[in-house]
């Protein structure tokens, strides 16, 4: 049997299996039966034909005594029986036809029969209506003649064969009744005995099959409930535990409401000061814009000095390089005033006076080359200090070029700023709407986590009521597998 | 305002440049001049050392010298000087320094017949010191090297200084030429 299916299945094929059983022990009862009435019916009709041959002989006899006390006694009171069979053999013989319509035979046998009978008939009148005619004589002959006994033995003959006939019927039919009671009794015992072995062997398996099966249900619906148990415990810790968040969400939301509306407040302050800042960016944009322009005038004004600076460089290096040829004069002199002091006191007392103007011409020279060399040092030191001056003004230049980039960079930063701020006052305004949708929707979310923290009381309550359900389902399950398994539960 | 302070100094300067020379000659000599010697210093590798003016004939600067083979490794060549063909050795290779790294820009000339050019590279100046500031200091002169040519010390205020003999020098060179010229009788 299918474990797919259902119970319902099952049992409903158990019943059909049974039904069809006992329809086919019924079907064979009844055709058995049928079989049984329709052999009775035909020995009742043999019985009825039979009946109907013993008719016909008796009306022939009946026929033959009346006309016999007639034409003995004259009495005409004979011819009761006579008459009477005169008027009723056609019917017996057309009825006796009727019932043996089935049996061609027969029908043979009543047509070479009835010629008989109307001959028997017919000389039975005739010696009636000899006797009434008292012509005596002529019916004794007649009557010795012996026609109307070969006539009798002719018809007793062929109704003999009919009536061998018949009984032959009923001995047959007779065998048949039997034969049909033995077959129905024969088919209902064994039927019913077969019945009887498959639907204890179907009520077995449905059994066993359905014991198991909802064993395994209840087994199954047990430990279900056990789960069922501690799922339900589990959730109500759990709803208990979402309860007391959604308390905690509760508080905190109201925080965060709260502070949404100083988020709010705080942004509207920063979009005032936000205002505040482009005014003074614009402001120091343009002013950035000013110093640039004066910047601009001090780059060509230090462009101007270094200028004026290598010039005077270049001319340092001229007075350097005519300072070089006084020099060397000066050294000349020098030179030539030792040579001419030399020559001096080659002369002797003469060269006395001469001496003494080599030696203020030496000392003049002398001087002349010290005052050269200081005059050198103030020129290297003019010419150190033009170069750096000039290096400092080039860094200057340099340092004006790089203020200059800077400042147009800062201009550009200060539009970046008023942009920027102007960008910042827009996203302040939408961070105050959004603030305040916020703060709308915190409420909204508020409702909604009380709402959520009923709906996890609701919870908790609905899990106890689910542990009490799934206990007693785990207490019926175990009543349902006792009444299933007595021995499991114990 | 700075132009006109500048300008002021310097004015000073000229006048007083102008007031010296011209009070030196209204003055009368300070020193007889045998109360005096007057001195060219010089500086040989460093060394400071001191020169007879009247040791010298003349000094001259930036002459062309002309190199010749020579025997003597203390001879540079030959250059023109007052018209003649002077022979210029080198002081410091002289005085035992070995020579000079570069050519020497500095002359002077020594004798009046057949003249000796002594080249050197540092010229400092001229000197004028009494006579007593001259000694013969062999302390001194022993404690230094290349003193060869070298017969007094001169004390300066700058401090002591060797004075180069260039008598000696002179005679050194004059022999050693002198060995290596050919005699007339040959």
């Amino acid at each position: 049997m299918k474990r797919s299916w259902t119970f319902g299945k099952k049992i409903a094929a158990g019943f059909a299996l049974s039904f069809v059983l006992m329809a086919m022990i019924g079907i064979v009862a009844y055709r058995s039966i049928n079989t049984l009435a329709n052999t009775s019916q035909m020995v009742a009709h043999t019985h009825l034909v039979l009946e109907r041959l013993a008719d016909v002989l008796n009306v022939l006899q009946d026929a033959e005594i009346g006309g016999r006390g007639y034409i003995i006694s004259g009495d005409e009171s004979f011819l009761q029986p006579y008459q009477h069979s005169e008027t009723k053999i056609v019917a017996v013989v057309n009825d006796l036809r009727a019932l043996m319509a089935d049996n061609s035979a027969q029908q043979k046998r009543i047509a070479l029969a009835e010629p008989i009978i109307a001959a028997k008939m017919a000389l039975t009148k005739r010696q009636i209506e000899m006797r009434k005619a008292r012509e005596i004589d002529a019916v004794t002959k007649l009557v010795q003649t012996g026609e109307g006994q070969r006539l009798m033995d002719d018809l007793r003959h062929i109704f003999g064969e009919m009536e061998q006939e018949e009984r032959n019927l009923l001995k047959q039919r007779a065998a048949e009744v039997e034969a049909a009671v033995n077959s129905s009794t024969i088919s209902i015992t064994l039927g019913t005995l077969l019945c009887l072995l498959i639907v204890s062997a179907a009520g077995i398996l449905i059994t066993r099959s359905l014991t198991s099966q909802i064993g395994a249900a209840v087994q199954h619906m047990q430990s279900s409930s056990s789960e069922l148990q501690v799922s339900s415990n589990q959730q109500s810790m759990g709803s208990r535990e979402q309860s007391t968040a959604m308390k905690e969400i509760t508080t905190t939301m109201n925080e965060l409401l709260v502070t949404s509306k100083q988020i709010a407040e705080s942004a509207q302050r920063v979009a005032h000061i936000a205002e505040e800042t482009a005014i003074g960016a614009r402001a120091g944009e343009q002013t950035v814009t000013k110093a640039n322009d004066s910047i601009g005038g001090i780059k060509r004004q230090v462009d101007l000095i270094v200028i004026h600076m290598l010039d005077l460089g270049k001319k340092s290096q001229q007075i350097g390089s005519i300072l070089e040829i006084i020099n060397e004069l000066a050294e000349q002199t020098n030179i030539l005033a030792i040579n001419a002091t030399i020559e001096a006191a080659g002369a002797g007392e003469n060269g006395k006076r001469f001496a003494v103007v080599a030696d203020e011409i030496r000392k003049l020279a002398d001087r002349v080359g010290g005052s050269t060399k200081e005059i050198r040092g103030l020129i290297d030191d003019i010419r150190a200090a033009v170069n750096t001056t000039v290096m400092t003004t080039e860094g200057g230049t340099k340092a004006v070029e790089a203020g200059a980039l800077q400042f147009s960079e800062v201009a550009i930063a200060f539009r970046q700023i008023v942009s920027l701020v102007g960008t910042t006052t827009e996203a302040t305004r939408e961070i105050e709407l959004s603030t305040k949708q916020q703060s709308t929707a915190v409420s909204q979310v508020n409702i909604a986590v009380s709402n959520v923290a009923q709906a996890a009381r609701e919870t908790e309550v609905s899990s106890s009521q689910t542990l009490q359900t799934a206990t007693e389902l785990t207490k019926l399950s175990r009543d349902l597998m006792r009444l299933i398994q007595p021995q499991a539960s114990t | 305002m700075n132009q006109q302070f500048n300008d002021s100094i310097e004015g000073k300067q000229a006048a007083q440049l102008r007031h010296a020379f011209d009070g030196m000659f209204a003055l009368p000599p300070s020193l007889a001049s045998t109360e005096v010697e007057d001195m060219l210093t010089i500086r040989v590798s460093g060394d400071p050392y001191a020169i007879r003016l009247l040791d010298i004939a003349e000094i001259v600067t930036e002459r062309r010298v002309v190199s010749v083979p020579s025997v003597t490794p203390d001879l540079l060549g030959l250059a023109g000087i007052r018209g003649g063909i002077v022979p210029v050795f080198s002081l410091s290779s002289i005085l035992g320094y070995g020579p000079d790294p570069g050519s020497p820009r500095w002359m002077i000339l020594c004798g009046t017949e057949d003249p000796i050019a002594l080249a050197f590279s540092n010229f400092e100046g001229y000197l004028r010191l009494p006579t007593s500031a001259l000694h013969a200091e062999d302390n001194f002169l022993a404690t230094r090297e290349h003193v060869k040519y070298v017969n007094q010390v001169a004390s300066t205020t700058d401090g002591a200084r060797a004075v180069i003999s260039m008598a000696l020098i002179m005679a050194t060179i004059r022999n050693r030429i002198s060995q290596y010229r050919p005699t007339k009788e040959n």
